[in-house]
């Protein structure tokens, strides 16, 4: 290769930089040299490069260019792009109020640049998409549309990926067919798995039972008056609200181990108790209160006598429990008059 | 009148009247007005039968008349409503029992039977005149028993009409096209006023008659008040009020304790005195705490004030629980008198109605299903998966549960369409259910159960019909040991299993009560 001799052209400082790289190894500190990530740079590189990792949520380019002495915007551009191609930096744009187009340079953290650089183009398009749908993950078509790389390409990218183990897939609650990829250490959201009551991809019915039962029993002795015939007054104020019972579950053994359940499912929990017609909701009036936790909570719960058995004399005659009502009628074969079910039932 | 109420209504009239009856008033609902030749040609009877069984319907309030206007003829139509009230004829007889002792059944029994009598004719037909004659008066005096005027043979509508035809002749001449419409308008709304006199005026009238002054409430008490010859009969709303206030007392039983139970009837028996009608009255009160502790006395009231919270008065405690449980007993009114309560029956038949409902889904598709059904009554329109989430049910129970309760018409899809051609795989489907079109879908198939139940009975009884006839003869009832083993044991199931569909009938009975009448 032909030597170019410019003393002060950033090219020979590259050059001469990248013709003696024995000393570059043994030196791996990162503010010494000139090496970002085992790579080597040039100085001005470098330097922009140390002023974005010196702020890890990023930097407007308005504030660089306060920090750079010397240098123009274009400058800025070029450096940042070059240093961008090498994956080394994000660029980010938004706009402030004022319409402009504020761009902000993001350092990006080493296991990543690693990543980057294994990766071909349309692997990288194809990762950006997946990263930016974070633990919701998004579905193949979808990537598909969005980059707009043909589908076998697509499949090829993510077999790669996953085989490098920089994404996974997970099966969707909602589609079981509908698989989902997102990257490899993000933990699904509670949209895909389902939440706290799913288990293995199906509702944990069981344990939705043995909890709801658990707090019906604490709402019923805590509604309970001393007698049988007393009524407790109207505006007694201590009957459990959503804060103590979760308190209460969260701390009873009921649970396999690591699960906790937080204020949004045991409201789950309440709300399918009252539609149940075994509890009831109060508005919390006073603001006496157990303890410090409930006191956010507008509602609490009351246990309700309902009549002991649900049966209407409807379902108490053949004809409510019949899965032919609709067919009996005089004039067809299922008629009242030779109907098996209600000899049946008048034998009793 | 839907096809299912004219079945039910041919089974009803036939068990109490029999088949040729049934004919005739068959005819008459199915083609409204007629007059009896046309009755004659449609129902191929003779002209002397159509002419008793509408003496018959008449006589028991279900046929009214109607003249043709300068004719000496007359067109006869059904009030349906009469026909149908039939079903509840037995929860009537009890309930008059409870209140006026077996004197009370019996005049019941009787007016029931007979559908109008005068006193002089009822008490031909028992024995202890004297403390039936005190019943019927103390009846008379409640509202039970009402006065029949030749007035209410004719049906409202044809009252309205020849008020209209009166307000128009007034008019004469000067008749312009808006004035029929606001004659109407005003002439029904002033029936709808005039309601409670016409029907208070019943019995008052006779016994002004005897006095010229206002009677106080003392005069009833005497016997020699009631004119003995005034055709009277039993007062089917007045009964319904004093079933609706039952049912409000069982259910605060039921919900709270016997105590509040107790003064939940206190407060009724003093602010529905005077109600005569279920739809019309549907709003008793207002009363403030302090002007019913003057008015009880006795009631042993039990409050829990142990574990804190309750204020000094017992009676505002209770008055506060009924009206914070959620079917809202008491309502308080902020605008309308100082903050007093008011007894709004309306909510309460509410809630009872979305109970019945929510039992009898529950017992016939699953505890998930009313689960659903609920929060689609409380929430509004819902996408399946939303609600599966709600509910805390999979999806794939969540769509089942759904799609039964379509099929019954408990639930309905709406469709939103996303495309211009309303692509049903582009469009989301919304589940929601309306309480009305619930209402008489429960309401029908409490009616087709009846039918069937009224079928079946016949159908056993027809069976056995031989052997019925036997055990009436007159030599068999005084020597049992005519009638074989075989014969007697077949008999005594008989019974049984007519009580047992009468117990069926009268549960559905009441069913029908919470969903309609109340």
């Amino acid at each position: 290769m032909p030597k170019v001799t410019r003393e002060h052209s950033i090219t020979a400082t590259r050059k001469a930089a990248m013709e003696s790289p024995i000393k570059k190894e043994k030196k791996n500190t990162k503010e010494k040299d000139n090496t970002v990530y085992g790579e080597i740079l040039p100085a001005d590189e470098k330097q922009l490069i140390d002023l974005i990792q010196a702020f890890p949520k990023g930097i407007s380019s308005v504030l660089a260019l306060q920090h750079l002495d010397g240098w123009s915007i274009n400058d800025l551009v070029t450096v940042g792009n070059s240093l961008s191609k090498k994956d080394l930096i994000e660029i980010r744009s938004s706009s402030s109020g004022a319409g402009n187009n504020v761009l902000t340079f993001v350092a990006v953290s080493e296991e990543e640049v690693h990543k980057l650089r294994s990766m071909d183009a349309n692997e990288k398009i194809i990762y950006g998409y997946i990263k930016e749908a974070g633990s919701k993950g998004i579905w193949q078509k979808d990537l598909k549309i969005k980059s707009g790389i043909h589908q076998k390409q697509v499949l090829a990218s993510l077999k790669a990926l996953e085989k490098r183990k920089i994404i996974k897939t997970v099966k969707s609650i909602k589609n079981s067919i509908k698989r989902v990829y997102m990257l490899y250490e993000l933990a699904p959201s509670d949209e895909v798995t389902g939440g706290t009551f799913y288990q293995d991809n199906e509702l944990d019915v069981e344990f939705i039972e043995i909890l709801s039962h658990a707090i019906y029993r604490k709402i019923l002795k805590d509604s309970m008056p001393t007698e049988e015939d007393q009524l407790l007054p109207a505006n007694y104020p201590y009957y459990p609200t959503v804060s103590s019972l979760s308190n209460f579950l969260n701390n009873s053994d009921l649970f396999r181990s690591g699960v906790s359940l937080d204020n949004d499912d045991v409201q789950g929990l309440l709300d399918r108790l009252v539609y149940d017609g075994k509890i009831e909701r109060r508005l919390r009036t006073s603001i006496a209160s157990n303890s410090i936790d409930d006191d956010d909570d507008t509602w609490m719960y009351k246990a309700v006598n309902t009549s002991k058995s649900s049966e209407t004399t409807l379902t108490c005659t053949p004809c409510g429990q019949c899965p032919i009502f609709k067919m009996c009628s005089d004039l067809g074969e299922v008629n009242p008059s030779s109907c098996e079910y209600f000899s049946k039932w008048l034998e009793f | 009148m839907t096809s299912l109420e004219i079945s039910l209504s041919k089974e009803i009239i036939s068990d109490h009247f029999g088949p040729i009856v049934e004919k005739v008033c068959t005819i008459l609902i199915s083609k409204d007005r007629l007059l009896i030749s046309q009755i004659v040609n449609l129902t191929k009877l003779t002209r002397r039968q159509v002419e008793e069984a509408l003496f018959i319907l008449i006589q028991q309030n279900i046929v009214k008349y109607a003249e043709k206007p300068r004719t000496p003829l007359n067109y006869y139509s059904v009030d349906i409503n009469e026909v149908l009230m039939r079903i509840h004829f037995p929860l009537f007889i009890h309930t008059l029992k409870e209140i006026f002792g077996t004197d009370g059944e019996e005049i019941a029994k009787l007016l029931l039977l007979h559908g109008r009598l005068s006193l002089t004719k009822l008490l031909t037909y028992v024995e202890d005149k004297e403390s039936i004659k005190n019943t019927f008066c103390s009846m008379v005096a409640t509202g039970f028993i009402i006065a029949v005027r030749p007035e209410d043979s004719i049906s409202m509508i044809d009252k309205l009409l020849a008020e209209e035809d009166i307000e128009v002749s007034k008019l004469g001449a000067s008749l312009k096209a808006n004035d029929v419409n606001r004659i109407r308008v005003s002439l029904a709304v002033r029936a709808e006023n005039e309601y409670d006199n016409n029907v208070a005026t019943g019995m008052k009238r006779k016994a002004i008659s005897n006095y010229d002054e206002y009677p106080s409430k003392n005069v009833y008490n005497s016997v020699s008040d009631i004119d003995e010859n005034i055709i009277s009969r039993l007062n089917y709303n007045k009964l319904l009020v004093h079933c609706r206030n039952k049912s409000v007392i069982n259910l605060v039983k039921e919900r709270l304790t016997p105590s509040a139970a107790e003064l939940m009837k206190e407060i009724l028996k003093i602010y529905t005195e005077d109600f005569n009608d279920c739809k019309r009255n549907s709003v008793a009160g207002p009363f403030s705490s302090a002007q019913l502790t003057y008015k009880i006395s006795d009631i042993k009231l039990k409050i829990d004030y142990s574990k804190g919270g309750g204020s000094k008065n017992p009676i505002v405690d209770y008055l506060e629980t009924y009206r914070l449980d959620s079917v809202k007993f008491l309502t308080k009114d902020a605008d309308r008198g100082n903050g007093d309560y008011y007894i709004n029956f309306k909510e309460i038949n509410n809630y009872m109605k979305i109970d019945l409902i929510g039992n009898s889904i529950k017992e016939k598709y699953g505890k998930n299903s009313m689960r659903l059904w609920k929060i689609l009554l409380d929430k509004g329109k819902f996408d399946e998966k939303q609600i599966a989430k709600v509910a805390l049910v999979s999806h794939v129970e969540a769509r089942k549960c759904l799609f039964e309760l379509l099929n019954a018409g408990y639930t309905y899809l709406q469709e939103i369409p996303k495309t211009i051609d309303r692509n049903t795989m582009r469009s989301t489907f919304l589940w929601y259910t309306d309480m009305n079109k619930v209402e008489e879908q429960l309401i029908s198939e409490c009616y087709k159960v009846l039918i069937n139940l009224k079928k079946r009975r016949k159908i056993e009884i027809e069976k056995l019909s031989k052997l019925i006839e036997k055990s009436e003869r007159d030599d068999v009832k005084k020597d049992k040991n005519l009638l074989s083993e075989a014969e007697i044991f077949a008999l005594e199931e008989l019974k049984k299993i007519i009580n047992r569909i009468d117990i069926s009938e009268i549960g559905i009975g009441k069913m029908l009560l919470i969903l309609k009448e109340y």
